[in-house]
């Protein structure tokens, strides 16, 4: 392939970018980048050239802001914010790790691995695509950090730069000690299974001579060292915090038994009595160890815990003296002005000195309309700006905005988890039995004190519940694993308890029951011929609007029209929050409010003609896909009570009025305040009720806090969600009852595990206290038991799970 | 002297095992198998001019 060396001044046949580089031509064709180049040979082989000659205003536009709004990483030159992304940097060199959220396929792979031939300062670039991050080595004389966040914005793969993901530091590093905790109680399992056997099939006969025998508990005793210091080490310090804070957890059991194991086994060994049960002690500590790590493999990809540090961006523009200079946010004064740019999130409560603003607060109320003010008027951090830059005067510091206030009054003291509870409560009991029956065990062959003391371990060793604690995290592993699948993402396995006991479930309507995408669009007026819906399609698709975005797919589908690229409007003029003027093949359109085009003060989008009034568009949000008949069946359980609340007016009541249970369940008109509000007054009704609040954005984070579980709907399940315990898919909010009730089986299901290793350790205490546990014994009961268990949670969980059907998800 | 050297084959790789952890060769499991399918053409290009 030829490559020529282009003097500037020529465009990039792609993304119409000026080539300023050495850029790569073939065929008098010129790109600036290999990315450009790659999918430009794509598209001319298969004959998909077209995209070129389609002068789509609104792409142009696109590329227009992108190019204008990489001011906004002007603070990235700022020395101490750049410092704080570092992972190192040495003589002149430095490596940064971003977080992509855009990556999502091979040919990102291969775009972003080639980044060192687009900016020959980046010496390497690795990205590791299953946690979206990038790691970039680079020369920082030759270009910087800067640039390369632009370079990669330019692309396409924004990074993710808020304040979090500045503090939030990696930590695969615990899950490695983990693995390697599980190898070597693996290896040491095999090893002491293989030099035990030939003492079973021995016993009694003495065939192989003590020399051999004694090697082999020799070898035993080697490879149970490693396991008893290192890989059994979690449980000890579980126990050990546990008898510091005097809270009893199923550790306590757990070391106690395996203390027991080791010492007596060591005992046997050393004072050459027995084989000892080497091999079971390894073998426990390997399952244990199993279920431990199933139990930590969360999800990378979600975050949980975000806070106010996610929403609110790290830098701004503060004009000072005249000039315009970025700032970090948090040395935003009061008093300071600000320039906020379209689409940017304004840190702190602020007072516009502009004339006039369209602010988008849908983060923090749902509302998605955009709400317009006049120069003087208050706007609160969090909200978006839409439209043209604005200059807003800060009010209140960040650290005392009313979002972060919102935030704050929220942390309440959390109500504690009742697996929790009752895990204790039976921990307590467990422990305190098993004590209690080694000692009654013990006591029985008093006199005789080496059967004594046998017994008293055999009963600590086979009471220790080892498919008690494997039950719990595999049932409820396997339905998170099941569940993530279907595009239900839980927080953690008391999450999928909690969910499953839910007695009132309590819903958002904006953006959580209805969606802004499914919207229903109606027009009254004149008969529209397909010249006049072409001629709006035209505008509308050059509108960044919503609702013309709408309509625009709306008529598209009523009338089949599939070829939307052909339609182009010839001017285009926007006036935001009111409406547009467009002119299409020598006619005049118009559609905008009710002022826009001079009309009454109906409510609609109207629709003007070459002057001629039309007719208006109404457009309803209305409830998503298959939401009614789910509430429906909800309302029919018995066993659970439903609420809705709602920011807006109930002008769309009578839509839900069929899924709820009488008026009193219905309310609108609720502040973020007043639906955290609801909640407390839930809870304080009946304090067992288990609330799960079902809600989208920040306006319902307050009630999402204080509800026992708090479950985000989102349309993209890699897109900003409050802090929540579960974070759902949109699609699959029409089976809400359905993954209920599958959550819910999941506690019977780890019931029926529990009594399947009670029975195996009745058998095992009864032998114990017999005084008859033998090694051959407990090496079979052991291992048995704990795969039954297994077997049995995962076969259950997924045999429940073929009832939900299968929602595409991400 | 079979024992002996059962032992240290698999105390060998156990040892590879812990070695392959730590150096970071199951962070990744996703990237690395779609990278072998980039053939490496264009930078020996590059490399050439």
């Amino acid at each position: 392939m030829k490559q020529e060396s282009i003097t500037q001044g020529i465009q990039c046949a792609h993304c119409g970018l000026q080539c300023d580089r050495d850029c790569i031509g073939s065929n008098d064709i010129f790109f600036c980048c290999d990315g450009c180049k790659a999918v430009y040979e794509l598209l001319s082989q298969h004959d998909l050239c077209g995209y070129y000659s389609m002068d789509d205003p609104k792409l142009k536009s696109l590329k227009h802001l992108s190019h204008k709004s990489m001011e906004r990483f002007a603070y990235l030159d700022d020395s101490a914010i750049g410092d704080s992304l570092f992972e190192y940097q040495l003589d002149g060199k430095a490596q940064v790790t971003l977080k992509l959220p855009s990556v999502h396929c091979a040919s990102c792979v291969w775009l972003l691995e080639k980044l060192p031939f687009i900016n020959p300062g980046i010496i390497r670039s690795r990205l590791q695509l299953a946690g979206k991050y990038i790691t970039i080595y680079y020369d920082k004389e030759k270009t910087s950090l800067r640039s390369i966040v632009e370079l990669l914005t330019l692309l396409g793969y924004e990074p993710e730069l808020s304040m979090a993901t500045v503090q939030k530091v990696e930590q695969v590093n615990s899950n490695k000690t983990m693995y390697i905790r599980l190898s070597i109680a693996g290896f040491a399992f095999g090893n002491t299974m293989l030099f035990s056997l030939p003492g079973y099939f021995d016993e009694g006969m003495n065939l192989m001579g003590s020399h051999f025998s004694l090697l082999f508990s020799g070898l035993n005793l080697l490879f149970s060292l490693p396991v008893i210091l290192y890989s059994a080490l979690p449980f000890f310090k579980n126990a050990l915090a546990g008898i510091r804070s005097k809270t009893m957890n199923l550790d306590i059991p757990i070391a106690m038994g395996i203390i027991a194991l080791y010492g007596r086994s060591l005992y046997e060994i050393l004072s050459n009595s027995g084989p000892g049960f080497m091999d079971s002690f390894t073998g426990l500590v390997f399952f244990l160890l199993i279920g431990r790590l199933f139990q930590k493999k969360s999800f990378d990809a979600l975050e949980f815990d975000r806070d106010h540090s996610s929403f609110i961006p790290l830098q701004c523009t503060v004009v000072e003296c005249e000039r315009e200079i970025s700032k970090p946010v948090s040395a935003i004064r009061i008093g300071d002005t600000l320039i906020i740019h379209n689409q940017e999130i304004i840190p702190a409560d602020s007072k516009l000195l502009s004339a006039i603003g369209h602010i988008d607060y849908s983060f923090i109320t749902g509302e998605s309309t955009p709400v317009e003010l006049i120069k003087g008027g208050m706007i609160f951090a969090g909200a978006r700006v839409l439209g043209p830059t604005l200059q807003v005067e800060v009010q209140r510091e960040v650290s005392r905005s009313a979002l972060l206030r919102m935030w704050n009054s929220e942390e309440s003291p959390q109500i504690k988890s009742k697996l929790l509870h009752v895990s204790e409560v039976f921990a307590k009991y467990f422990t305190a039995f098993t004590i209690g029956l080694a000692i009654f065990g013990g006591m029985i062959y008093l006199p005789d004190i080496t059967s004594s003391i046998n017994v008293f371990t055999a009963v600590l060793i086979i009471a220790c519940p080892c498919a008690l604690t494997l039950a719990g995290p595999f049932t409820l592993g396997n339905i998170m694993r099941l569940s993530a699948k279907k595009g239900v993402y839980f927080k953690n396995p008391e999450t999928v308890m909690e969910f499953g006991s839910g007695s009132s479930i309590v819903f958002d309507k904006t953006g959580t029951l209805t969606s802004s995408l499914e919207g229903q669009v109606e027009y009254v007026g004149n008969i529209l011929l397909r010249d006049d819906i072409e001629m709006i399609i035209s505008g509308c698709l050059a509108s960044t609007h919503p609702k013309s975005r709408m309509i625009a797919a709306w008529l598209s589908k009523k009338n089949d029209i599939g070829n939307l690229c052909g339609i182009r409007c010839d001017m285009f003029r926007e006036i935001p929050g009111s409406g547009w003027t467009s002119h299409f093949r020598g006619h005049e359109i118009q559609i905008g409010s009710s002022e826009f085009i001079q009309q009454t003060t109906e409510r609609g989008v109207f629709l003007s003609i070459d002057g001629i009034q039309y007719g208006r568009f109404m457009i309803h949000e209305g409830p998503r896909k298959g939401i009614l008949p789910m509430l429906k069946r909800l309302k029919d359980d018995v066993t659970i009570t439903t609420f809705l609340l709602s920011g807006d007016d109930d002008k769309h009541a009578y839509h839900y009025e069929s899924g709820f249970e009488g008026e009193h369940s219905l309310r609108f008109h609720q502040s973020p305040d007043q639906k955290a509000q609801f909640i407390d007054a839930l809870h304080a009704q009946n304090k067992d009720e288990v609330i799960v609040m079902v809600g989208d954005g920040i306006n319902d984070a307050g009630a999402l806090k204080k509800s026992n579980v708090g479950i985000a709907v989102t349309e993209h399940i890699s897109s900003f969600t409050p802090g929540c315990d579960i974070v759902m898919s949109s699609k699959v909010l029409p089976c809400f009852d359905m993954i209920m009730k599958y959550a819910q089986s999941g506690s019977s299901v780890i019931m029926g595990a529990f009594i399947i290793s009670v029975m195996y350790n009745a058998i095992g205490l009864t032998l114990a206290l017999m005084g008859k546990l033998t090694p051959l014994f407990t090496a079979i009961l052991m291992p048995v038991s704990s795969l039954t268990v297994i077997g049995f949670s995962i076969g259950m969980t997924s045999w429940k799970a073929r009832h939900i059907p299968n929602v595409e998800s991400e | 002297m079979l024992i002996g050297f059962s032992v240290l084959v698999a105390g060998g790789f156990l040892i590879a095992f812990i070695w392959a952890v730590k150096s970071g060769q199951f962070d990744d499991r996703a990237t690395p198998a779609i990278r072998m399918l980039f053939d490496e053409q264009k930078d020996e290009d590059i490399s050439k001019e």
